[in-house]
């Protein structure tokens, strides 16, 4: 079945006044702020059953770390919402200029954490399995990085061969773009909470 | 795709439609049948898939039915077969004690995660729901063939497990740790196959939201939707909304089991006389409230389709409007929001304060309210009516008098005064399956009986689908109905045998008399499988609206549909169910004004 | 079938022995009242609609909605009893048994359960009537500590009595069971007495109960006497060893020589089934040895279905020379 069939996939819905693909995004991330949303209510009834464990001076991670990736990724979310603007201006060539910067924000995240922080707490002797701390610590940024991983593969689609979808179709390639920009945006906000939850308390 | 292609269905037309030639070109055997993103085909092999899935947990059941009225004799055909799984002694050909709890664990899996929940919504849902809105597909097609497979690998790791080392999982449907993370590397098979299992449900969840929220025919207004179309819109939030906190609590199971994380696990375990290596700090109840924070929706996910196929059943076969169509909507979206917040009834004997019960036995008896209603919406919608009884009504009636067994004896369950006495024994077994088999699964047989001229464009024999229905509906009263009894004695659950006990022993009778009813109830399904597939092939022609009836998959849809659904696009005029208008010429008025090809 | 001819089976709730358990049996009772009144009225009004408007018999279906007041007013009788039902039985008496621990000048006997793969240790304080800390890296069940207690170095240990399976109890005094667990969650479940709990590991959970003054386990075992078949030679022995598991003989079975082939109080078995037969014999008489069971209701494992405990109730002054005895003979008893 080809897309053209449907209604609503490029063009807005009256009443939700989204297309389709928009309003699946928001759904899907719904469900995903119910994944997160336990993971935290977990934190939260270990941290209460294990008191002093989970408290920042103990734990000792690297704040210093902490907010240059927190910073890289707001980064990476401002490229995005640019990549998305630079589509309303025609610009193809500026969009995929911006996704490309997405995708380096994306990658030095991930290659710092899993250098200056995983490696090096394992080269430290700590683990998953050190305390319910680093249970939560690594469970949490896992999926989270996880979560980074996937946005890395469908904006690396985009930047290349799914681009070709703008010249066929430019509408409909914007809002992919949108779309991915939420999900990206979304990934954004939950390291905005893990941070301080995990690096300030 | 082209006209020919319409041709294969015989619908007789030309296939004209502007809208569905797209520059796409015929699809060869594999983009038709099987990487199809027809949501028709995917609704197919969702459907074929689940009672596969079905038939394969009810043998599963009929092992552990011979072994509970036979402790410890041989499992008879395929008890030499089951000895090399492990399931059976390899001497004796009796059930091992590790096999009847991988039997238990995995019968509960399949039935309720690979059986009912992909037939109902996967199955019926997909299937069935684009027909009633009038859209000629889901609102992401690939996405739902993703489902689909996602969905079958769930299922292939599942069975595959049982090949892994020690077998596949026994710690129970629930996995409660420490148990589960103590458990042999079969647990780790179930979780994978869990998460993907949950993937795919979230995906398919959002591609229902979206559809019915954006590709409801012209004039098809919220308020016109079929009640069917109303239990699939509240389920999928249900799937959406309930599923990940377990998906969570999946992950973190895992890292118990591969990372040596202690989320479940307290401090100090000593197993098989040996100090355990987790260092502890965790909590075995964080899994409970977790799981069944998703587990009770899932109730809900199992019966509200249910009660969507037996509302256009009954609707179709009484000539007359659905009575309290308006509040048996609200009714069912009441239920959604209340299974939310009733999760820990499950959790009465953990040890709760009696504050944090008081709130879940209130909740518990409010979420019952919507139940009472719906049923007796569905009854006083027979009062005055012109009941056909045909196979597809036999079971939605059925499905009435069982599913108000199974939620009354929700009702002693749900107090936890009572519950002190009834919890966890056999008591809970009768009244969750009244719920899901003979409540489920009949409205799920009258769903293949009713539309089964839709998908093949001809009727299942009428004789042999009473042939199915008497039996099946003797054979699971007997199994079901004697736990009750055996359970308000108090056995409990999930054992191997109970002629250990003193009130096993007195009650042992009862067993074999269920064991007796499951073989009835095996028996009673062969009429349904050799309907099944003789009249796919030689089943008298259907017409398209083979039951007259007023919704759009009859009215405005080819027997079986063409890719794309319809000849022209439907414009609904009228409410779903507008039966018997005094003045019309026919006993039905269809909800779309195009007429039938 | 037969197994139903051989006794008298039980069809609805087990006798209770627990000064508590007749709220529970009563709130039971009337739910499953309320229960078949509304299924019935449904049944009625839903039978004689698929009589009275079959297509034959009613040509013409109603269009109109009709006006059931009658469904107003069951759905509102349903809310009321449902509340009247919560408000006035459940939540009390929940109440009573979570919240009112017995209080000291009542005289509690406390006993710990310590739940394991698949045995109930059973862990009194001894004459001292105080509790040795129980310390997880002194476990081991192969040197006979179960429950990981310090003999020598904690004085409090010193005379603390340890059973396995067995819980000896006095009737007419407060018990207080403190439940956990060693491994997985195990539940400790006494349906002669009402009583059910999870053992959750990590956690210390009491749970209460009074058994009725003037019973005992000895009398108990008088109201469940049965007699069992003894079947023909070469007939399956199935039923009879079943009906013989757990139970035993009330009186000396014998030979027509006079020969005793079961004695009083012991177990009958596949290999008496040849002497019983060449003696004659059609039927034996057997009651339970323990006739108050300790059921384990959470999955627990492998053998979980073997997870059974029993509960040996006592008259209080029998009571008393049975601790002052074990307190006296040792350490140890273990189950016969």
């Amino acid at each position: 079945m080809s897309h053209e069939l449907l209604p609503y996939t490029v063009k807005a819905h009256p009443v939700t006044g989204m297309y389709s693909g928009k309003l699946g995004t928001w759904l899907f991330l719904a469900s995903e702020v119910m994944l997160f949303g336990a993971l935290f209510s977990s934190y939260i009834l270990l941290r209460i059953g294990n008191p002093g464990v989970f408290d920042h001076h103990v734990t000792g991670l690297n704040v210093w770390i902490g907010l240059i990736n927190t910073f890289v990724l707001i980064v990476s979310s401002v490229c995005m919402v640019l990549a998305w603007a630079r589509l309303h201006e025609q610009d193809l060539p500026g969009c995929r200029k911006y996704l490309a910067w997405t995708l380096v924000c994306a990658v030095f995240f991930l290659v710092v954490k899993f250098i200056f922080e995983y490696k090096y707490k394992w080269d430290h002797g700590t683990y998953p399995s050190t305390n319910p701390f680093y249970a939560c610590y690594f469970t949490m940024t896992g999926l989270h990085a996880l979560h980074i991983v996937g946005g890395i593969v469908v904006i690396g689609y985009f930047l290349g061969p799914g681009s070709r979808l703008y010249h066929t179709n430019p509408e409909y390639y914007t809002n992919r773009i949108e779309c991915t920009g939420l999900y990206w945006h979304f990934v954004d906000i939950v390291w905005i909470f893990l941070f301080p939850v995990l690096y300030l308390l | 795709m082209s006209g020919g292609h319409h041709h294969d269905h015989g619908g007789g037309h030309h296939g004209h439609e502007p809208a569905l030639h797209g520059h796409h070109h015929e699809p060869g055997f594999i983009g038709k049948y099987l990487f199809s993103v027809d949501h028709k085909v995917i609704g197919v092999q969702y459907t074929v898939t689940a009672l596969v899935f079905l038939l394969v947990g009810f043998s599963m059941m009929l092992i552990m039915r011979w072994q509970l009225a036979r402790p410890g004799e041989a499992v008879p055909l395929v008890g030499s077969l089951l000895s090399q799984l492990g399931i059976t002694h390899a001497q004796t050909k009796a059930l091992t004690n590790e096999g009847y709890n991988m039997l238990g664990a995995m019968h509960g899996t399949i039935m309720v995660f690979l059986g009912v929940v992909p037939l109902a919504v996967g199955g019926f849902g997909n299937y069935v729901m684009p027909l009633q809105i009038g859209a000629k597909d889901m609102a992401f097609p690939k996405l739902n063939m993703m489902s689909y497979w996602v969905y079958l690998s769930g299922g292939i790791v599942m069975m595959a497990s049982f090949w892994a080392n020690g077998g596949a999982a026994q710690s129970g449907w629930t996995s409660y740790p420490p148990l589960a993370n103590t458990a042999l590397s079969g647990q780790t098979w179930w979780l994978v196959g869990m998460v993907l299992l949950i993937t795919s449900s979230l995906l398919g969840s959002v591609n229902f939201i979206v559809t019915i929220m954006h590709l409801r025919a012209k004039g098809l207004s919220m308020w016109r939707l079929p009640f069917f179309v109303w239990a699939q819109f509240v389920t999928a939030f249900l799937l959406l909304l309930a599923f990940p906190p377990l998906e969570a609590a999946g992950v973190m199971q895992l890292m118990d089991r591969v990372a040596g994380t202690s989320f479940f696990m307290p401090e100090g375990l000593i197993v098989s006389d040996k100090p355990t290596a987790w260092t502890g700090g965790g909590s075995p109840l964080l899994w409970q409230h977790l799981f069944w924070f998703l587990a009770h929706p899932e109730v809900y996910v199992l019966i509200l389709p249910a009660m969507g196929i037996v509302g256009e059943i009954i609707a179709n076969n009484t000539r007359k409007p659905l009575w309290g169509y308006t509040t048996l909507v609200y009714s069912i979206i009441f239920l959604g929001f209340m299974s939310f917040i009733v999760w820990a009834h499950h959790m009465y004997m953990t040890g709760m304060g009696t504050a944090l019960s008081t709130f879940f036995q209130a909740t518990t008896m409010i979420i019952s309210v919507p139940s009472v209603i719906i049923l007796t919406c569905f009854i006083i919608s027979l009062y005055g009516a012109r009941i056909r009884y045909n196979t597809p009504m036999l079971f939605a009636l059925a499905f009435l008098p069982m599913f108000a067994i199974g939620g009354l004896t929700g009702l002693p369950l749900g107090l936890a005064a009572s519950d002190i006495h009834l919890h966890d024994t056999y008591y809970v077994i009768g009244h969750f399956h009244y719920v899901v088999a003979p409540g489920t699964i009949i409205a799920l047989f009258a769903g293949i009986y009713y539309w089964f001229p839709k998908v093949t464009g001809r009727r299942m024999s009428e004789f042999l689908g009473k042939l199915h229905f008497w039996p099946t509906l003797i054979g699971m009263n007997m199994v079901f109905g004697p736990m009750f009894f055996v359970g308000i004695v108090g056995v409990q659950r999930r054992l191997w045998t109970q002629t250990d006990y003193q009130l096993g022993q007195m009650t042992q009778y009862w067993v074999v008399f269920s064991s007796v009813g499951a073989a009835v109830l095996g028996l009673g399904q062969l009429p349904f499988i050799w309907n099944f597939f003789s009249s796919i092939f030689a089943g008298r022609k259907a017409e398209q609206n083979a039951w007259e009836a007023t919704t759009l998959e009859w009215a405005a849809a080819p027997s079986p549909p063409p890719h794309g659904n319809f000849l022209a696009d439907p414009v609904v005029v009228c409410g779903p169910y507008e039966y018997s208008v005094p003045g019309s010429p026919k006993d039905y008025c269809p909800q779309c004004q195009t007429s039938e090809a | 079938m037969s197994l139903l001819a051989q006794t008298q089976p039980m069809y609805w709730l087990p006798p209770d022995y627990s000064t508590h358990g007749w709220q529970i049996d009563q709130l039971i009772n009337w739910m499953h009242v309320f229960m078949a009144v509304l299924f019935v009225g449904w049944g009625a009004f839903f039978t004689q609609c698929l009589v009275k408007y079959r297509y034959r018999r009613n040509p013409t279906a109603l269009y109109e909605p009709i006006k059931a007041k009658a469904s107003k007013v069951v759905e509102a009788a349903v809310v009321v009893i449902e509340v009247v039902l919560l408000v006035a039985f459940a939540i009390p008496v929940l109440a009573e048994y979570k919240n009112d621990p017995p209080k000291p000048e009542d005289n509690p006997f406390e006993v710990h359960v310590v739940a394991q793969q698949f045995a109930w240790n059973i862990h009194y304080p001894g004459p001292d009537g105080k509790f040795g800390k129980r310390n997880p890296k002194l476990v081991s069940d192969a040197n006979s500590n179960p429950l990981g207690l310090d003999r020598d170095g904690d004085p409090d240990a010193k005379d603390d009595i340890v059973g396995n399976n067995e819980m000896h109890l006095p009737v007419g005094r407060p018990i207080i069971v403190k439940l956990t667990s060693k491994d997985v969650i195990h539940s400790f479940s006494v349906p002669m007495l009402r009583v059910k709990q999870d053992t959750v590991p990590g956690m210390e959970i009491p749970v209460w109960f009074t058994v009725k003054e003037g019973t005992s386990s000895d009398a108990i075992r008088e109201t469940m006497i049965r007699t069992v078949a003894v079947p023909a030679a070469g007939a399956n022995p199935r039923d009879f060893v079943l009906w013989c598991t757990n139970n035993i003989a009330v009186e000396d079975i014998k030979g027509s020589d006079g020969t005793v082939i079961v004695g009083k109080g012991r177990e009958p078995s596949a290999e008496h089934l040849e002497a019983l037969q060449k003696a004659g014999i059609g039927e034996i008489r057997v009651a339970p040895r323990h006739p108050v069971e300790i059921h384990c209701t959470q999955l627990c494992g492998i053998t979980h279905y073997k997870m059974r405990g029993f509960v040996i109730l006592m008259p209080p002054d029998e009571f008393e020379t049975w601790y002052a005895e074990q307190a006296a003979g040792g350490d140890e008893f273990i189950e016969e």
